[in-house]
């Protein structure tokens, strides 16, 4: 009984554990905030333990009794802790938040980079005239024209011949077409593999950026003041007329209104309002 | 104007209209809004009395329950001593006067903030205040509540109980609360003075018989006015027949079984008589023709009415001495006041509340 009721007087201050602000208490001019009169403090506590007991009707022998302002001044302490902690999980989240804000700038520039990349690959397909023959196609190139000549001279009668000549010259031609023609296709395929890797990652992207929008709109919305509850009316109502009473009720509405109107030039002319504008109407 | 006085920007204020009744009493602040919150405070506010308070609360501002458990750490405030803001009346010291008048705008406005309304809306509110409170009182109402809405209207707290349940016209409102029971009758929507009468026969007063009964039965127990108050609460009846009533009671440290039954009862009917006092002469100094309807109209309300029987009891006296009577008690006593005001809000036409803005 004796630590529930310590724990219960506890549950009063942690009900009190937030808002004035380390700043705000600087600006009051407070320089040190560790600061803390424990004398004081522990004045309160003796005082609301004894209140605790007294509402309850309990009294308690001097020993027990201090062994509950022992306990309460622990749960205290343990409540002080606590609250440091939460301070600084709040202060974690809030650089939780601006890390996911700059992450989020950072992929909406990727994703702006990737698809101007794939709009490019796309209304620029890669043509004959793109493909150069790099130097280790033409070092290939120049192997196989070497195997294809010895091979055609193989059976050749030595000093050749025209037929020989031109057929070799159209070796040279074919394979340097077949050479073209594989560069083509592989540059192609990579231009091919590249739009296809862009479109998973514009994909990719688009996903993280949902998912993060969403966890900063969550951060938001826990962090930011409640935005209220919004009415049941969109539109000022004002009585019904099926209202059984309503007749009634009009001149009732009409009798609080003039009142008001009289209260409004009463007040008035006892003095203005401060700040001025208040009464004027629209 | 808008919240945002001062502000860079104003607020657009076309998304809806929140309408909120709020019944500013003495002891409890309740508000009813079109929003769907109803929400209740203690009619008391503290300010932290020093730095190392404030550290310790973590607050500027205190109010309702919270303001009572830190009171020893606190600058208390009960801005609205018997229904009217202390002060206002520009009597007394003067200081004093302003900051129970500070104190009072820091209630509306709290009282208005658990609305929890949104900057875009309109908001318009209907306030139930006492009926005796003097112009300087409804000019403190009005000017705290002007802070944030955008347009107040005052009336007077019986009538707004009386319209909420639709009891229009000639009915009498008797509202009990812990420090007094005050009766009204209404004609219209303003009762004037000799339309109201206050007794003290109230639940300050039953806690108080009730004690001294405890105590005669069981001397040596110790019991405070909290306890018996709580007891009150809990089992307040003036019925004939009771379920017996049995608390514990610590004698010399040791909880002891006390039955107090009848000293329940007959703390609780020390109201009766009172009541029908009143009722009967402000019965008997109204037009003679429409007595028999105040008679058969008459509404309790206040946190007193929770008394189980009461009505029933009062009804019953009233037909011994007034050879008639029909008693009605407010099913919702703390939301009765706030929920008459949210429905004149509700029905107040578009020009009105444009014209007192
Ligand atoms: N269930 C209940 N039974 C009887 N009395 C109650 C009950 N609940 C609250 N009360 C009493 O009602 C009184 C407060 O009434 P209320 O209308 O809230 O006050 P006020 O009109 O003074 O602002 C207190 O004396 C309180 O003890």
């Amino acid at each position: 009984m004796i630590l529930g009721l310590a724990n219960s007087l506890f549950r009063l201050f942690r009900e009190h554990s937030d808002v004035v602000s380390v700043d705000k208490l600087k600006k009051d001019g407070v320089r040190s905030v560790t600061v803390l009169d424990w004398s004081r403090i522990d004045q309160l506590i003796a005082k609301a333990v004894d209140d605790a007991l007294k509402k309850r009707g309990v009294e308690l022998p001097p020993d027990a009794l201090a062994s509950v302002n022992q306990q309460a001044r622990e749960a205290f302490a343990r409540l002080l802790e606590q609250r440091d902690q939460w301070r600084d999980s709040a202060q974690t989240l809030e650089q939780q938040k601006s890390e996911l804000e700059a992450n989020l700038h950072r992929l909406v520039a990727e994703l702006d980079t990737a698809r101007s990349q794939l709009t490019r690959e796309k209304t620029h397909r890669v043509t004959a005239a793109d493909v150069a023959v790099s130097r280790a196609q033409m070092d290939s190139f120049a192997v196989r024209l070497k195997d294809g000549l010895v091979d055609l001279f193989k059976d050749a009668p030595a000093g050749g011949s025209p037929e020989l000549a031109r057929a070799a010259a159209e070796l040279a031609e074919r394979l340097l077409a077949d050479e073209k023609a594989r560069a083509l296709t592989a540059a192609k395929q990579d231009q091919d593999a590249r739009i296809d890797l862009l479109e998973r990652r514009i994909a990719k992207l688009n996903g993280m950026l949902e998912s993060s929008d969403r966890l900063v709109e969550r951060l938001k919305s826990a962090k930011s003041i409640d935005p209220g509850i919004e009415s049941e009316f969109r539109e000022v109502q004002g009585l019904s007329a099926a209202d059984t009473n309503a007749g009634a009720k009009r001149g009732l509405l009409e009798q609080i209104f003039k009142l008001n109107v009289e209260l409004r030039e009463a007040i008035g002319k006892d003095s203005p309002p401060a700040g001025g504008s208040a009464a004027e109407p629209r | 104007m808008t919240q945002e006085a001062g502000g860079d920007g104003e607020v657009r204020k076309d998304h809806g209209v929140l309408y909120i009744g709020m019944d500013l009493g003495t002891s409890r602040t309740s508000i009813a809004c079109s929003n769907g919150v109803r929400e209740t405070v203690a009619s008391v506010v503290g300010y932290p009395k020093d730095v190392v308070a404030r550290k310790l609360l973590k607050k500027d501002l205190l109010v309702g329950q919270e303001a009572f458990d830190n009171r020893p750490a606190l600058d208390f405030y009960r801005p609205l001593a018997h229904g009217v803001i202390k002060g206002s009346d520009g009597k007394g010291d003067p200081a004093d006067a302003k900051r129970n008048l500070q104190a009072a705008r820091d209630l509306v406005r709290t009282a208005i903030g658990l609305a929890k309304p949104r900057k875009d809306e309109l908001i318009y509110c209907v306030i139930g205040a006492p009926a005796q409170a003097s112009i300087h009182n409804q000019r403190a109402i009005i000017e705290a509540a002007r802070e944030i809405v955008d347009s107040v209207m005052l009336c007077s707290e019986p009538f707004s109980v009386a319209y909420g349940l639709d009891r229009l016209t000639d009915v009498l409102v008797v509202d009990i609360g812990a420090g007094t029971t005050d009766l009204c009758r209404m004609r219209g929507t303003m009762p004037a003075a000799e339309d109201q009468l206050t007794n003290t026969f109230a639940g300050d007063h039953i806690d108080q018989t009730l004690l001294e009964l405890t105590k005669a039965k069981c001397p040596e127990g110790q019991v405070t006015p909290n306890m018996v108050r709580q007891w009150k609460e809990r089992w307040a009846s003036v019925r004939d027949t009771l379920e017996p009533i049995r608390v514990q009671i610590p004698v010399r440290g040791a909880p002891t079984e006390v039955d107090i039954t009848d000293a329940m009862r007959t703390a609780c009917r020390t109201l009766v008589g009172p009541i029908v006092d009143g009722l009967q002469e402000l019965i008997s100094t109204f037009d003679p023709e429409f007595q028999d309807r105040l008679k058969n109209n008459v509404l309790i309300g206040g946190g007193g009415s929770q008394i189980d029987g009461l009505g029933d009891v009062v009804e019953r006296e009233m037909r011994r001495r007034l050879g008639t009577g029909r008693v009605t008690t407010v099913e919702e006593p703390i939301y009765a006041g706030a929920n008459g005001a949210l429905k004149i809000a509700h029905d107040m036409p578009a020009e009105y509340w444009e014209r007192v803005r």
